[in-house]
């Protein structure tokens, strides 16, 4: 069940519905247009109650007799003076002749096969029930919807629209009728009366009635109307709903993968910024790589530019570290380096950068410090990494080397000066401090 | 041919004298060996800024500066003398122990800048 209706449900989603809907509505007016006829006979000999009539009802004496054959009515008659309009004809009973009739509203067409013997006009009642004014047991009383014509003397049938007919003046007139109810209506008629016509010449004369037919169309044209209309608002409907959920799941969807993309972003963030604290940092000690050093140098270069506010650079290398290496193996120089580190960071200012520059190498950047404060904490160090065992093995000493970087010099430069004191601590027998001190621009 | 010289010369003259020079930077390596001579010099609560001030007094005087030896290297023995700490350097090169700069002595006093003073009484 389920299957069929997710079948329908796509069959809905797809516009190609719509293009199935516009055929089918060319295809049905078509179709109304050229077919859909409904054509239905009134075989005379179906219905037994046929009585004649003349004018002598209203005091005339015209005579009139019928014969029946199998196929049609013959009327024979003798019109003659007495009633001011002479008049013979027949009844065709259709329902009880009071109540109970036919319907021929739905029909657009009516053919009448009436063969006249003699000159002058047919006419033709179609008799309505409208209990509005029908008095019960008064036959004059059913509205007289009345055509009059020519009868032709071929044997093609005379055709009528029901705009044709007209309501009987005369019937308007005795029962006092508003205009407005007397529209002709054939609703429901129990009656039809075939008589002779306005001004008809006296003497004999014959009607062959040999029968009626009416057409229509199998739906009326507002019916068909109604339900394209009604068929193209359902669709449009159901496809407005389907779209209004489509809509609502494909924004749930998208805000769901919306929260999922921040998420990963968010994930790469944190990736990326380990990558680049990793990036930047000595794996084994911690402390900054020469990566890093970039950054911190190009800050403190800013200060000195914009504030004049000095920088110096600590060089310092571990005394006879290959040796330890050599002797206790790579794991202890590693301790030692590990160890150096916790030591001088525990002693330097969190402004202040710890580099590892390479090997046994150490820098420390210090910021807003003139030489002779670099010179003291590099004494400092100094004396605290000789009084410390950092490793049981052996003592460990360091050598220093300091500069004072200068406005607007490259950082090599102060690199080397620094270097060249550090090579001055190391020839004049280690665990020393040397600064590379200059003149002074005034 | 001449025009363009003309014209050329005094555009690379432009140039050259706009250009950001480096500075050239003359430097004195210099070592200072510190050592009390007593336990009270050691402890003394004007030691730290007696140190940074003398050694920032001997890296700007112009006799270190100008000193022919390529790495000045002293012991410099401090001791308390009252209220204040007395130094007194000594080169360790003795190669250059009559050079003026190779002996100085300064005072350290609370308060009072430090005048390092050459031995041969400059």
């Amino acid at each position: 069940m389920s299957r069929i209706m997710e079948k329908i449900y796509a069959l809905f989603r797809m516009n190609i519905l719509i293009f199935v809907l516009l055929a089918a509505t060319v295809i049905a007016l078509f179709a109304y247009q050229n077919g859909l006829d409904e054509i239905v006979f009134l075989n005379l000999s179906d219905y037994p109650y046929v009585i004649p009539e003349t004018d002598s009802a209203d005091g005339g004496s015209s005579a009139v007799a019928i014969t029946r054959t199998d196929s049609s009515i013959i009327v024979d008659y003798e019109l003659k003076e007495g009633y001011a309009y002479p008049y013979a004809g027949v009844k065709i009973l259709l329902g009880d002749g009071k109540t109970k009739g036919l319907n021929f509203s739905k029909y657009d067409s009516i053919f009448v096969w009436v063969k006249p013997r003699g000159e002058g006009t047919v006419r033709i009642y179609f008799r309505g029930y409208d209990p509005a004014f029908y008095r019960d047991g008064d036959e004059g009383s059913l509205k007289f919807n009345e055509v009059e014509f020519f009868p032709l003397e071929e044997t093609y049938p005379a055709v009528f629209v029901p705009q044709e007919f007209r309501v009987a003046s005369w019937w308007v007139a005795q029962n006092e009728i508003s205009v407005h109810k007397a529209r002709v209506d054939l609703s429901n008629i129990p009656l039809i009366e075939i008589q002779t016509g306005t001004n008809a010449p006296l003497g004999y004369g014959t009607l062959e009635i040999r029968g009626f037919c009416f057409k229509g169309k199998k739906i009326a044209k507002l019916d068909l109307v109604t339900i394209l209309v009604a068929l193209w608002f359902v669709t449009f409907l159901i496809i407005l709903v389907i779209r209004f959920f489509d809509y609502n799941r494909e924004r749930a969807a998208n805000r769901k993968k919306q929260e999922e993309l921040e998420k990963y972003l968010e994930a790469l963030e944190i990736e990326k910024t380990e990558y680049e604290k990793s990036s930047r940092t000595d794996p084994l000690t911690g402390c900054l790589n020469r990566a890093g050093f970039g950054s911190v140098l190009l800050r403190e270069q800013e200060n000195l530019t914009k504030n004049g506010s000095p920088v110096s650079f600590v060089l310092l290398d571990i005394d006879h570290f290959k040796e330890v290496n050599d002797t206790y193996g790579h794991s202890v120089g590693d301790e030692v380096l590990i160890n150096l580190t916790k030591l001088i960071q525990g002693k330097i200012r969190n402004s202040d950068s710890l580099v590892r520059w390479g090997g046994e190498e150490f820098v420390i950047l210090c910021g807003e410090t003139p030489i002779q404060n670099a010179q003291f904490l590099a004494e400092k160090l100094r004396v605290a990494i000789e009084k410390t065992q950092l490793i049981p093995q052996q003592k460990i000493t360091c050598s220093f080397g300091i500069s004072e970087m200068v406005q607007g010099e490259d950082p090599k430069r102060l690199f080397e000066r620094a270097d060249k004191a550090l090579y001055a601590s190391k020839e004049g027998g280690r665990n020393r401090v040397t600064s590379a001190t200059y003149r002074r621009q005034r | 041919m001449k025009r363009l010289a003309v014209l050329l010369f005094p555009a690379a003259l432009l140039l050259v004298s706009c250009a950001n020079k480096e500075p050239e930077v003359e430097f004195k390596p210099i070592q200072l060996n510190w050592s009390a001579r007593s336990e009270a010099a050691e402890s003394h609560p004007d030691k730290d800024r007696c140190v940074i001030s003398i050694t920032s007094s001997l890296m700007q005087d112009k006799r270190i500066l100008a000193s022919k030896m390529e790495l000045l290297d002293y012991l410099v023995l401090y001791d308390v003398n009252g209220e204040s700490l007395e130094f007194e350097g000594i080169c360790g090169n003795t190669a250059f122990k009559d050079a003026i700069e190779c002996r100085w002595k300064a005072v350290c006093a609370t308060e009072k800048n430090v005048v390092v003073k050459f031995h041969n009484g400059d």
